[in-house]
């Protein structure tokens, strides 16, 4: 056990779950880029590594959201049939997929986070008059539903939309959850935005919910074939517990526009460090 | 409609408590895993049962991965138990695809470490990278199949987990 190495990952870890947890997300979007460059640890390891925090993340924060009646439990359940099967396939790709193929990916999902964090995320309550078709899909399973907004002091009611379609991006959103290890909040988020047109609110912490499960399905599989490494994962798995209740509790006290550009700056940096690695040229050397 | 309202609010609860106790629960396992193997390496204390290497908190991120599935257990039953048919067959659907994760992943262990792989790619690792990867080995699954086979590998002295140690003992799990 290098103890050294050990608290170098937990620190990490609480970083960079903090700042995930600073705007919702989960850390794995960080931990993966920094155990691969700065860490030195092999990249489909530190997946597995991140597949745990993010399952850790998930878990952690998901009662508050709960207690709150944000989130919609049965509209997360169906979803997840898509996302464990999208992650399922993940994880018979993950073996596949040659190295640089996967930095490349992730430095592209990365640019994707970044250009969210840059476009700001409007409501789409109007949706909930101006289209009330209603397809048969949710009136069966009884999904549409309501939550309370602090600001009025009453319920709001809302309607889920082209479940079908919602799906679909769902399977493709535990594909890469499962593939680089992150919890794909940044796929999941837009999905309930554009297809399910679901508020703000309620699709952050369904969300968040749903992560927990997919994350489970990829986790269990490489759990059993041996690529999550103890000593590794441990402390990167308490880090981000810590992490993730430190950046809830900040949440409440920092300004928004600061922490967005930060996240950027950070992500854009991340994004061309991985592109650099998928093109094999070692250019930071960080913890040798 | 008064009922239902409570019945979902009684799932909610359930589900954030489930939440709440695991983590704390999963993240004190890992703790102490942590710290008995932190003490062990700086004290290079004899090595006791209990102390071996890092199996505690290998149990601790078992229990991470098995929370989210608890999770849909609670929430399989509470559907079931309000004669909701469609939801508790989607979170059986759900929870089959998990199994199936856990099943894909049991047939699909490695018979090549990690460290082979990277040396074929000619990659150079650092040495605490290696004894990380090294350490994969130790995962529980594997640990379990070597009890089986061969109990000397708990008790190999530290010092000697380097990579030709490792493959011979690789060898003797196979």
């Amino acid at each position: 056990m290098d103890s050294g190495f050990a608290l170098w990952l937990f620190a990490v870890s609480v970083g960079a779950s903090a700042l995930g947890g600073l705007l919702g997300m989960a850390g794995g979007i960080f931990i993966v880029p920094i155990l691969a460059t700065f860490g030195h640890v092999d990249i489909h390891v530190a997946i597995g590594t991140s597949i745990v925090s993010v399952i850790a993340c998930s878990c952690g924060g998901a009662a508050p959201f709960l207690r709150g009646r944000l989130t919609n439990i049965r509209l997360a359940i169906t979803l997840e049939t898509a996302t464990t099967l999208g992650a399922l396939s993940g994880v018979f790709l993950f073996g596949i997929i040659p190295t640089s193929y996967l930095f490349f990916l992730f430095a592209a999902i990365l640019l994707l986070s970044a250009q969210q964090m840059i476009a700001r995320r409007g409501d789409p309550l109007d949706a909930s008059k101006a289209v009330e078709t209603t397809d048969r899909w949710t009136a069966s399973l009884r999904l549409d539903s309501s939550y309370p907004e602090g600001a009025l002091g009453r319920d709001i009611a809302y309607r889920v939309q082209r479940l079908p379609m919602g799906m679909m991006l769902m399977f493709g959103a535990g594909l890469i959850s499962a593939l680089l290890g992150i919890g794909s909040g940044v796929l999941k988020i837009p999905a309930m935005d554009t297809a399910l047109r679901l508020p703000i609110k309620v699709s952050a912490a369904t969300s968040n919910f749903m992560i927990g499960v997919t994350a489970a399905a990829s986790a269990g599989a490489y759990f059993m074939r041996g690529d999550i490494v103890t000593s590794v994962a441990a402390p990167v798995a308490l880090g981000s517990v810590v992490g993730a209740i430190l950046g809830a509790r900040t949440l409440m006290r920092a300004s928004n526009t600061s922490i967005r550009l930060l996240f950027v700056a950070v992500l854009v940096l991340l994004a061309a460090q991985m592109l650099l690695q998928a093109f094999g040229i070692h250019f930071l050397q960080g913890r040798t | 409609m008064n009922r239902t309202a409570q019945r979902v609010a009684s799932l909610e609860w359930w589900l954030a408590r489930t939440l709440h106790y695991g983590t704390s629960l999963a993240s004190a396992v890992i703790g102490l895993g942590l710290g008995l193997a932190m003490i062990d390496s700086r004290f290079s204390a004899p090595r006791l049962a209990i102390l071996r290497d890092m199996s505690i908190a290998t149990v601790g991120i078992a229990l991470f991965i098995l929370l989210p599935v608890a999770r849909v257990v609670v929430m399989l039953v509470t559907y079931l138990r309000q004669r909701d048919y469609r939801l508790g067959a989607i979170a059986l659907l759900v929870l089959t695809v998990i199994l199936l994760g856990f099943a894909v992943g049991l047939a699909g262990r490695h018979r090549k470490t990690p460290t082979a792989s990277m040396q074929e790619r000619g990659e150079t690792v650092p040495p605490h990278a290696i004894r990380a990867i090294t350490r994969s080995q130790r995962s529980f699954p594997a640990a379990l199949r070597c009890t089986l086979v061969q109990r000397e590998y708990f008790f190999t002295p530290q010092s000697e987990l380097g990579r030709i140690e490792y493959e011979h003992h690789f060898e003797c799990c196979n």
